[in-house]
């Protein structure tokens, strides 16, 4: 008797300090949201897409699929690059020709998006290559589990995609254009 | 003793609500030491989890404890990184938020705790620290404390130290170079320390050529670097004035390109050209980082090169101020207008930006798309003031048509030239 009285009070104490230590979860809502798609066939994200009013924003785009068995921040970065906007407020400023080669996702939170050279292509003005920039970035830091985007053309680290955005570092989640 | 156990439990689980409950935040404190790295300090009553995340321009840190009412909601800090901060309150847990002043540096930022020490009542704590862009930071070698007061290339904590061995690291000391030291002789003691380290370093890049083998070569591992003295004047007028132009793209490479063949490259030179008679009418030295259709590094060049390329020219002359000139494009035609674009490295960025763009803007029927900030190498890696002026979209035709004729031209290079002069007024 005594030893389970021990042993619960070691339980207990053993939850105590993992209560203690445990960070309050951000993002409970879209969590759920997600655990509850991914239960179904469909599965559902946000894409952001430029806004076509010049205004610099980005919009966000529910995107709706059957699952494919690819994770879901892969399947929103194939979407942005290979779908186009629906809705006519939003342009679509991937450059055509543009895959997806692959996307890595490392514990500390970065993503590493490996796409073909199409998306490095000249003559884009730094607005388009900004919001390109940033179309990849917030679409996925959309997902918690991805903090920083680096962007990497034919699996290695670009300096700049057409010469005005400097994507040699991670980029963060630009929250002044959404 | 069923009902012992029970008991037992519920006591348990009303002791561990009573411990999560317990934990509160009883003061918000910050200091800022020698070396500019900014402390912010939690205090709380019992140990607690914490995390920290960016959120845009601002560093969350979240401390999983309730906030004690005598915690004020906001506090004004005195930093190079920010100027106050938040403590918000919600409700199971506290968040300190940080609006950042500038951008920082990957791993710029940590957080630890401290154990509640009896001997001097200190209390458990939560400790935030955040190292601005100007200092090195720990992790990084020894070897490579940074230069300058303001970010420089070849130090860019992201990359190994490899990266440091394999740069050319020119100094350059030059007649204007003692000009702006007397100039800016406010703090004499802050110059001179920063010429040691800039010995030092200069230094210890040179030592370590021999060692090891760069690992993860990246493009910009093959860089030569130049590095200016690191000073640049603010005001005081135009006569004098250092200034490098940057007519966007060149040679092999066309920037953006109108329905009708019209190449950006051609209209960036041609306003530059403009801009630089006016600058010198008015006793400024102006530089082009190109005169002529030529890359700026030379032919084949990697993109780094020819953007570093374009940043070594404003620091090899010393220059008080940079100024890049681009046409816009977007695959949206409808889209127009004015831009001016900053990153915030030095307090007079911003300044420079608002400046010219206001001009730009009073005086052109387009649209007025205003100051930006944004991640762009040749204003985020020189190490003076700098701004990229946008002007206009060449995708846009109605535009296109205007910035292909002398009268665009000129009134768009004078009104930079005003804006650039009433800057240094």
């Amino acid at each position: 008797m005594r030893k389970l009285i021990l042993l619960m009070l070691l339980l207990c104490a053993v939850i105590a300090s993992g209560c203690s230590e445990t960070v309050p979860p951000k993002d409970d809502a879209k969590n759920a949201a997600t655990a509850a798609v991914q239960e179904k066939k469909d599965i559902s994200f946000i894409v952001y897409r430029a806004a076509s009013d010049g205004s610099e924003k980005l919009l966000p785009e529910k995107i709706t699929m059957k699952d494919n068995g690819k994770s879901l921040p892969e399947n929103a970065l194939i979407a942005l690059v290979t779908t186009k906007p629906q809705d006519a407020k939003m342009d679509d400023v991937v450059p055509i020709g543009t895959k997806v080669r692959s996307l890595k996702i490392e514990q500390d939170g970065t993503a590493y998006a490996d796409f073909t050279r199409e998306l490095a292509k000249k003559g884009q003005g730094s607005y388009g290559e900004m919001m390109l920039c940033y179309a990849i970035t917030n679409t996925l830091t959309e997902f918690p589990e991805i903090k920083r985007v680096q962007i990497l053309i034919e699996g290695k680290k670009a300096i700049t995609l057409s010469g005005h955005m400097d994507i040699e570092d991670p980029l963060t989640r630009n929250t002044t254009l959404l | 003793m069923r009902k012992i156990f029970l008991l037992t439990l519920l006591a348990c689980c009303m002791l561990l609500g009573a411990v999560a409950q317990a934990a509160q935040i009883t003061d918000v404190k910050w200091g800022v030491n020698k070396a500019d790295v900014l402390r912010i300090v939690v205090d709380v009553t019992d140990t607690a989890g914490y995390a920290v995340d960016m959120e845009g321009d601002t560093l969350n840190l979240t401390v999983n404890a309730d906030k004690g009412a005598q915690v004020p909601h906001s506090k004004a800090v005195k930093s190079s990184l920010a100027d106050s901060l938040k403590i918000v309150d919600k409700g199971s847990y506290t968040v300190v938020r940080v609006p950042l002043k500038q951008r920082l540096l990957e791993k710029s930022y940590k957080a630890f705790v401290l154990k509640k020490d009896p001997a001097t009542g200190r209390p458990f704590r939560v400790v935030l620290d955040v190292t601005p862009r100007q200092t090195s930071y720990s992790g990084y070698g020894a070897a490579t404390t940074v230069v300058s007061n303001r970010p420089v290339v070849s130090n860019r904590p992201t990359k190994t130290n490899s990266s440091i061995k394999k740069n050319t690291v020119i100094k350059t000391n030059t007649a204007a170079d003692k000009k702006a030291d007397k100039k800016k002789s406010s703090s004499k003691k802050k110059t001179d320390s920063k010429k040691v380290d800039n010995k030092k370093n200069t230094a210890a890049a040179k030592t370590e050529t021999t060692v090891n083998k760069p690992v993860n070569k990246s493009d910009a591992d093959k860089l030569a670097v130049i590095k200016g003295n690191g000073r640049f004047r603010t005001s005081g007028g135009l006569d004098g004035k250092i200034i490098t132009l940057d007519a966007g793209h060149g040679g092999s490479d066309p920037g953006a390109i109108g329905s009708d063949g019209t190449k950006e490259k051609n209209i960036t030179l041609a306003i530059t050209k403009i801009v630089k008679e006016i600058l010198e009418d008015k006793g400024a030295k102006v530089y082009m980082t190109r005169t002529t259709d030529v890359d700026v590094f030379g032919p084949n060049a990697s993109d780094a090169e020819e953007l570093q390329a374009r940043v070594n020219v404003g620091e090899k002359y010393n220059s008080d101020m940079f100024v890049s000139l681009h046409i816009n494009s977007s695959v949206n035609k409808n889209i127009g207008g004015f831009s001016t674009y900053y990153y915030p490295k030095t307090d007079n960025d911003l300044r420079l930006a608002k400046n010219i763009q206001n001009k730009l803007a009073a005086n052109f029927g387009v649209d007025d798309l205003g100051v930006r900030q944004a991640n762009f190498y040749v204003i985020k890696r020189i190490s003076m003031p700098a701004v990229l002026v946008e002007m206009c979209f060449i995708s846009n035709e109605k535009e296109l048509t205007l910035m292909k004729g002398q009268w665009f031209q000129k009134k768009t290079a004078r009104l930079i030239a005003e804006g650039i002069e009433k800057y240094f007024a």
